[in-house]
This record gives structure tokens, sequence and C-alpha cells, in this order.
């Protein structure tokens, strides 16, 4: 046999070998349940935002914030609220469903989730068709302090606030807060809570172990609902809270006492860019830092009366001590931001443009350096984001 | 439409005919403390610059449009004042006040929200002119305005004029 023979010979047989490899069974598969990745501190939870993305079944999306991919995903049904308990344990998930669809009988619900798992584990049922069903900010689904009663938003549309005692998941009571909207949680006393109200005060009511009224009081005026209107949502700093007006102006509100008080309200937009009338915008645009002491904020150019909810074409870091700003960055329309809570933090936006259904961007909050973004459709609508 | 729902619309119309922008706040305010009454509903696009000469409802620019936040009905099925064929109007509502360029007058609109069936997804538009957060509810555009509606889903938001703003 000559050498090429020999070496046909021998690779015949490797192919056969090899077919014979190529033709063995692949391995019995069983399905199941993946297990959510655990909580690193980066897990993102995003809400569709509506209009124009699933109107009654809109979605809180779980997502890895270090790679932007799905881990998992619940129902946050029609206009819902949504609220991570202090204890990182719990989804609070506040919403209506309806029997049909998008018609019949109507169903306001408050779910619990378990955050390792994300099943529901228990629920609590609102009666009246009151609960608010709006664009959710921070300020309509609240934990209290010691995290003894969750506090939901009605409108009917006139307001008021049903009281849930966590231990039983009960209702206890509804207390109305005529001409007032948003939530509040006192930083330390369980039974109280603040909003904001259309003359431009805070109410802040007192309430005891049965949900029943004991106490209500309304603050100085603290801002111009007219002329310089405060955006609904909040963000902590200590036991006080950050607000921005329309015209970017900083209150820093406590609402600790039974009547709520503020700080001189103050300004980070220098004259130039005032000239140039850069303004906050966006639905959910501020995010604090504890660990750095900076505010961040959605801000656009141009601005004028009606362009508050304009998407931000710059975020900028503001330095709350010094009441100057620190750092500014380019946007490509970040609607909400969101902090996590380590000690050289991460900044998330969800940004919407003509182009951009929904997407996020991770930022250095130290540098504002951009550390990765999502594609451009990662979601559907960009709406509120958690990061825990 | 049911005898509620003329007594609300014409009591905003009333209203919004006899007061100023600051007037209509604060009757409507009474009003709803005494529970559900008025209508309208909320979201986004021209960012507080609507065109006072446009006058094609299908479009966010539209000058009737400056306070308006949701989808379009004139691209759903409806037009500018009516509502899509199986839906049904709000009950409640929210206002603004627009320019007309025609004939130079400041118009109170009244913002309503078709309701009973899913989100069109069409002509999403976001003005929000005299818009304020929700401690000012009956210029607020953020909620779903079908809220005091049986079948409460949101559809898409229609505008009607309801007095010349003085």
């Amino acid at each position: 046999m000559s050498a090429h023979i020999r070496y046909a010979a021998c690779a015949a047989a490797v192919l056969a070998l090899a077919a014979t490899a190529a033709l063995a069974d692949l391995p019995i598969e069983h399905a199941g349940v993946a297990a959510l990745k655990p909580d690193n501190g980066h897990r993102l939870y995003i809400v569709d935002k509506f209009p124009p993305a699933h109107g009654i079944d809109s979605r809180v999306h779980v997502i890895d914030g270090d790679t932007f991919a799905f881990l998992g995903q619940l129902s946050n049904g029609h206009f819902g609220s949504f609220a991570i308990s202090a204890d990182r344990k719990t989804l609070f998930n506040a919403t209506t469903f309806f029997s049909r669809g998008d018609h019949g009988a109507r169903t306001d619900v408050v779910e619990y989730y378990d955050t390792s798992t994300l099943m529901p584990r228990s629920e609590t049922l609102l009666s009246g068709n009151k609960r608010a069903m709006t664009n959710q900010y921070s300020a309509f689904l609240v934990e209290s302090a010691e995290s003894k009663y969750l506090l939901v938003q009605n409108a009917t549309p006139a307001t008021s606030v049903s009281i849930i005692d966590l231990s039983t998941k009960a209702v206890l009571a509804e207390i109305a807060t005529a001409g007032c909207f948003g939530i509040y949680a006192a930083p330390q006393v369980p039974g109280r809570f603040s909003t904001l109200c259309g003359d431009g005060t805070a109410l802040t009511v007192d309430f005891d172990a049965h949900g029943k009224e004991t106490a209500r009081k309304r603050s100085a005026p603290l801002f111009d609902p007219e002329n310089d209107a405060l955006f609904i949502y909040g963000v902590k700093m200590g036991d006080k809270m950050l607000f921005i007006s329309f015209l970017g102006n900083v209150h820093s509100i406590d609402f600790a006492g039974e009547v709520a008080t503020q700080d001189t309200p103050w300004s980070f937009i220098g004259a130039k860019e005032k000239a140039a009338h850069w303004r906050p915008g966006g639905y959910g645009n501020i995010a604090y830092s504890p660990s750095n002491g900076q505010l961040y904020v959605g801000m656009h150019p141009n601005g004028s009366e009606g362009s508050h909810k304009t998407p931000a074409v710059e975020i900028w870091k503001v330095d709350v001590a010094r009441h100057v700003v620190a750092g500014r960055v380019k946007s490509d329309g970040a609607n909400y931001l969101q902090l996590s809570k380590e000690t050289h933090p991460l900044l998330f936006s969800v940004n919407v443009k003509d182009d951009i259904p929904g997407s996020v961007t991770r930022y250095d909050a130290d540098t504002l350096k951009v550390l990765g973004t999502s594609k451009p459709d990662l979601l559907e609508g960009g709406g509120p984001i958690w990061v825990e | 439409m049911s005898l509620f729902d003329q007594t609300a619309e014409k009591a905003s119309r009333t209203l919004a005919r006899l007061t100023s922008r600051r007037g209509v706040l604060s009757v409507l305010g009474k009003l709803i403390v005494g529970g559900a009454v008025l209508p309208l509903l909320p979201i986004d696009r021209t960012y507080g610059r609507t065109d006072p000469h446009q006058t094609d409802a299908t479009k966010c620019d539209y000058w009737k449009y400056c306070a308006m936040d949701g989808q379009l009905c004139s691209c759903c099925g409806g037009t500018g004042t009516q509502c899509p064929p199986g839906t049904e109007a709000s009950k409640v509502s929210w206002v603004g006040t627009c320019h007309n360029a025609q004939d130079g007058k400041n118009y109170l609109v009244s913002y309503m929200d078709c309701c009973g069936r899913s989100s069109c997804g069409q002509c999403y538009c976001s003005a929000n002119v005299g818009e304020r957060p929700g401690y000012e509810m009956a210029v607020h555009n953020d909620v779903n305005w079908c809220m005091a509606n049986s079948q409460a889903s949101y559809h898409c938001t229609v505008s009607v004029i309801v007095g010349v703003a003085e």
C-alpha cells in the first residue's frame, strides 16, 4: 500500500468515526424555571410608559443594569404604580385590571411580589374604583416610616389616600386630601404623611393605628403653583426631600413634623444658562445620591411655558452643599433618572426620542462618563426606573 | 348621554365660559371635593410649542392642542371633537387656554378622553401649556380622565371649545 493510499484510508476511517459521533443522541432536556439572578445592587425595574406603549398591560421589566439583559417581568396593569419595600424583599404593585381586557368589571388591587422569585405572594383589593390611574411618579405609592403602612394615592378626581396595614394587608381607612396630590411619608413617624396642595402649601396628616385621622395641619406657602410650580416627585435627602421647580429652583422640604417647613429655595442655573432658558424637564428627571451629595437633573434649553415634560438634552450634576453645577453631560432624551446606592454610585437614565422608543444609559455618577448604553429599542416605551 | 353626563358637561361649559383660568380652577376644585364630576386625560410631543395657525386636527401642533397630552382621536377613527366608534367620552376632563390665530382670540378648551378600549397607539402628542401637577387637578393631564367612567380604560383624547377666555 502506497503512502498516499494509506493516508486516504486513514482519513476515511476518521470521517467514519466523526459521522458516528455526529449521529449520537443529544441528551434529554427538561423544561424548568430559571432562578432569578441574585440582586447585586444594579438590578433595574423599568415600567412601560403609557401612552403610547401598552395601555392595559403595562409591564415592569426586570433588567440587569450591567448588561441590559432582561431578567424577568410582571404586569403593571392599567396606569399602575410601583414601589419597592425598604427591606428590598417586596415589590408593591398597585394597579387596575378589567375583566374583559380593556372593558368589563374594574378591579383595583395592590399586589405584593417577592423580589427573589418575582412571584406574587398576596394582595389587597381596593374598593370604590378610586385608585389614581396616572402616569406614575414615586409619590403615588409610598411605604411609611418603619414599613408599617402602605399609602395609596386615590383620584376620582376627588383626591384621597388609602392606608394599608402592611402587617395584615388590610385597608384601614381612606383620608380625604381635597385639592392636594402626592404622598410624602414622614421620615420617623409611621402614622404621618404630607401632600402638596394647589395653593402652594403642604398638608400634613396624622393618623392612628386604626387609620383614623387625628390631626391635619397646613404649612405656610412653599411654592408658587402658577408661576413656578413644583414637579410632583421628590427625592430623599436624609430626613428631608428635594423638589425642583419648573424654572429650576430647588426646594428642600422637611416633612418630619406636624407642619411641613422648607429651607430657602435656591437655583443652580447661572446667568448665561438662564438667558438660554435652560429648564428642568421630563417625567422623573431628578435623582440624589447621599454618597456624593449630588443632585442629578434632566435639563433642556429654550424652555418655555409647557416645556416641562421635555426629555433631557443634558443631565446636570448639582452640588447641593455649594448650590453649583458640578458637571454636565449630553443626553439622548433622558426622561427618568435613578442612582445605585453604592459609595461610588452609578447613574441610570431611561431615554426617549423620536428615534429611541426606550433605551437605558449607565453613567459613572461621579465623573458622568458613559459606561454603557442599551440598544435604542430595548423598551417599547421608556418609563419610570428603580435601581436595587 | 346620561342625565349626569349632560349635567356635568353643561356645568363645565358654563364654568369655562364665565370664569378666568384661575376661576375655573377654584370652582372646579370645589366641585371635585364633592366627588367625581367633570372630565379629561394625559401625555406628549410638541412640548409647549403648538401653532396658533395650524388647523389640521391630526397634527400635534394643531392650535387647540396647546395643553394636550394624549393620543389624538382624529388618528383613531374619531375626529378632533368626536370619540371613535365603540368608545365613550369621559365624564370628567382637564382644561387649557389656547390662542387661535384665525380670529385672534383665546379659547378655553376642554380635553376629554375617550374610554372603554385599550390604547389607540396613534399620534401621541404632548404640549402642556398651562399644565400643572395633580395638585391643580383641573389643569393636570397625567391622569387617566376616564377615571370616573364605568368603562375606565384610556383610548384617545379629543378637544372641544367650551368658551372664549377673558
